[in-house]
């Protein structure tokens, strides 16, 4: 899956009229193909009517009885959106109750209502001066209520003139719908059977469309820079959710291999679905565990519907990066319990607040720094701001009454800062079994190992911890010196350079010598091509996004333990990750998995 | 009646506080406004109040009329005191 973020407009190599791409980031997997539906919520035009002056009570209540109507409808979308995906997203929409409760909104339409004006257009009058302050504001909050304010006044108008809110499940044939930015409460009503995916200007992997589109399990690319401004209703899209990439007016033959490979996902989809119950065993029965990665409570769902065995890391960063102060212990106690609760007795593996490098949050007083990701980051963070990391440990040992919560310390390079971390764990332990809470005193406690000097020293580390995870993208990115950041050498980021085998050879070798397991959380984890690799080296464990278990567990379900190992082993042995790529490729190809 | 005060937390009265200040004024009887550069608004209307965009340090005015219009000062200038629960 592709994360990096492009504005790329090409011209496809086929020279069809009007064919051409965009590349955005890969928000919602799956791929769709349809006709285009240009969603613009920002042109919203209400003519000018006039009443006669008999008319103004009515036209007041008129407006009146709207506006509580509204209210209502979005207290009911409210509602379900805090059943189906979390309390958290449902509070999205207090913005747009608050307004419609809002006395200045209310006193000023009704003034122009008795000028003579039609509720409709006196409404859209007093939403648009607002409109026009907030977009000059000086502050993003106020810009996004931009899109908040539209909302509502999309919902008034319909009630207004007795018609269903113009919104997306409107749509009457299954569309592709592109779109500027979308609003949480677009994203809410957007029913898989009608829209086939959605491709948006704006928005990243956490903003909350792409989050409810991951819940809802309709394809998505978002950030595509412009997409909304070219592509033309009607036009024929290809939405590559997989990839981020984005087709209109695609050739012929581009349209039949993404029908290809639709019908592919689709095929493999219902053989997966067939796996869920069945563990990740080797033909010669040795059990690879897989796990998932999860940074919110939503994808809690998915963890089980893809048939993990639990969660294998659990980013708690969000806590720090979508909140406006530091998240109070209570909170956090909250949000690792619901997990760990729901997922119960299966392991939920609590990494510790992974901030800096590229995750800023305002929370952390931080400064520009040369070299982020060399930088102030992980746990060297959290050992300077203690308070906050006892504040964090203290709710995760409170979780651990559930006897399923394991924790994991990010970035760890030295034994000191091993001691150091699990020094403060100790004092959280102490207090809040001074305080009489129920907690697991042998709460177990695991170290990302991600930073090379961490893989020299495994064998010291590993006599003070009960589980490793490799962390592979920050392995990568450490041991052949490339910022992952850097388009410029990408292309020496090479999840298969020997160099990054030798070193998960070793920690797996470290770890077994101490009797402690290995796991390998990072994007690699969901690689098929390296699944295999990992069962030759000895990896006990492999966490990945949901979505990539079934492939992950079918691939290790058709392989011999013994013959894994037998190719680790020629892998350690060869000189460039080219050669690796097309070992593996070879061997893929001799089992038949290609298709996978 | 009226009354000053000086907004205190770091981020200013953004989104959160605007509407912690609104809920808080919501409860009064009495008609309250808040002055702030020029410009004077409803303190009951979120619009208004998020409009202001008072950063740290801004000197507000409350303007007050009603029943219980000293109570509401005082409501809202501890809301603004405490920070909004901020720091």
């Amino acid at each position: 899956m592709i994360f990096s973020e492009g504005s790329t407009v090409n011209p496809a190599a086929e020279s069809e009229k009007g064919s051409h791409e965009f590349s955005g980031i890969a928000a919602s997997p799956g791929i769709a193909i349809g006709k285009a539906h240009i969603y613009s919520s920002t042109d919203y035009w209400i003519e000018e009517r006039d009443i006669a002056p008999g008319e103004i009570d009515a036209e007041k209540a008129r407006f009146a009885a709207a506006v509580e109507k509204v209210i209502h409808d979005i207290k009911e979308l409210k509602y379900k959106i805090q059943t189906r995906v979390g309390e958290k997203h449902a509070k999205i929409f207090e913005p747009h109750i608050m307004l419609l409760q809002d006395p200045e909104l209310i006193k000023e339409t009704n003034d122009l209502i008795e000028t003579g004006k039609s509720a409709e257009f006196a409404f859209f009058r007093t939403t648009r001066k607002i409109i026009k302050a907030y977009k000059h504001a000086n502050d993003d909050y106020l810009r996004e209520r931009i899109a908040d304010i539209q909302d509502i006044l999309r919902r008034v108008y319909a009630k207004l003139v007795g018609k269903e809110y113009m919104h997306l499940a409107s749509v009457e044939e299954p569309v592709i719908v592109i779109a500027s930015n979308l609003t949480p409460s677009d994203t809410s009503n957007m029913h898989a059977g009608k829209i086939k995916a959605f491709v948006t200007d704006f928005g990243g992997i956490t903003s909350h469309v792409t989050i409810l589109a991951r819940a809802l399990q309709i394809p998505a690319v978002v950030g595509t820079k412009n997409a909304s401004k070219t592509v033309r209703s009607g036009d024929i899209v290809i939405v590559d959710g997989e990839n981020g990439m984005v087709y209109i007016n695609p050739t012929v033959n581009t349209i039949e291999k993404f029908r290809k490979e639709q019908k592919q996902i689709l095929i493999n989809r219902q053989a997966l679905a067939d796996l869920k119950e069945l563990p990740a065993v080797t033909t010669d029965g040795v059990r690879i565990g897989l796990y998932a990665n999860i940074e919110f409570f939503e994808e809690v769902s998915a963890v089980l519907e893809n048939g993990a065995e639990g969660v294998g890391l659990y980013r708690s960063e969000f806590l720090y990066l979508l909140s406006d102060k530091a998240p109070e212990e209570d909170e956090q106690f909250t949000a690792y319990f619901k997990v760990a609760e729901k997922l119960a007795p299966d392991p939920v593996v609590i990494r510790t607040f992974d901030l800096g490098g590229d995750k800023i949050s305002h929370i952390i007083p931080t400064e520009p720094e040369q070299n982020p990701y060399l930088g102030w980051r992980a746990i060297r963070l959290s050992l300077s701001l203690r308070e906050l990391f006892k504040v964090q440990l203290r709710a995760i040992v409170r979780a651990s009454s559930l006897r399923n919560v394991k924790i994991l310390f990010p970035m760890i390079s030295s034994v000191d800062e091993l001691d150091e971390a699990l020094a403060v764990l100790d004092e959280a332990k102490k207090e809040i079994k001074s305080e009489g809470h129920d907690f697991n005193e042998d709460i177990p406690v695991g170290i990302m190992i991600e930073v090379p000097s961490a893989v020299m020293i495994a064998e010291h580390l590993a006599k003070k911890v009960d589980f490793f995870s490799i962390g592979t993208n920050d392995l990568i990115q450490y041991s052949v010196a490339v910022d992952r950041a850097n388009d410029r050498i990408a292309n020496l980021f090479d999840p298969f350079h020997p160099g990054i085998i030798k070193l998960i050879a070793m920690t797996v070798e470290a770890a077994h010598n101490a009797g402690i397991p290995v796991a390998v959380c990072g994007e690699m984890g969901g690689n098929p091509s390296a699944a295999i690799l990992f069962t030759g080296l000895g990896i006990d464990e492999l966490s990945m996004i949901p979505a990539y278990i079934p492939p992950i567990k079918r691939i290790i379900r058709l392989i011999r333990k013994e013959y894994a190992r037998e190719i680790a082993e020629k892998v350690l042995k060869l000189e460039t990750g080219t050669q690796v790529r097309e070992l593996i490729a070879r061997e893929i190809e001799k089992l038949n998995l290609t298709s996978l | 009646m009226t009354d000053t005060v000086k907004v205190i937390n770091k981020l200013g009265v953004h989104a959160r506080p605007a509407a912690m200040l609104v809920q808080r004024a919501s409860k009064f009887s009495s008609k309250i406004e808040i002055e702030y550069d020029g410009t004077k608004i409803n303190a009951k209307s979120i619009m208004g109040v998020m409009m202001l965009a008072a950063a740290c340090g801004s000197e507000l005015k409350i303007i007050a009329d009603g029943d219980d219009a000293l109570e509401s000062i005082e409501g809202i200038k501890a809301l603004i005191a405490s920070k909004f629960d901020e720091e």
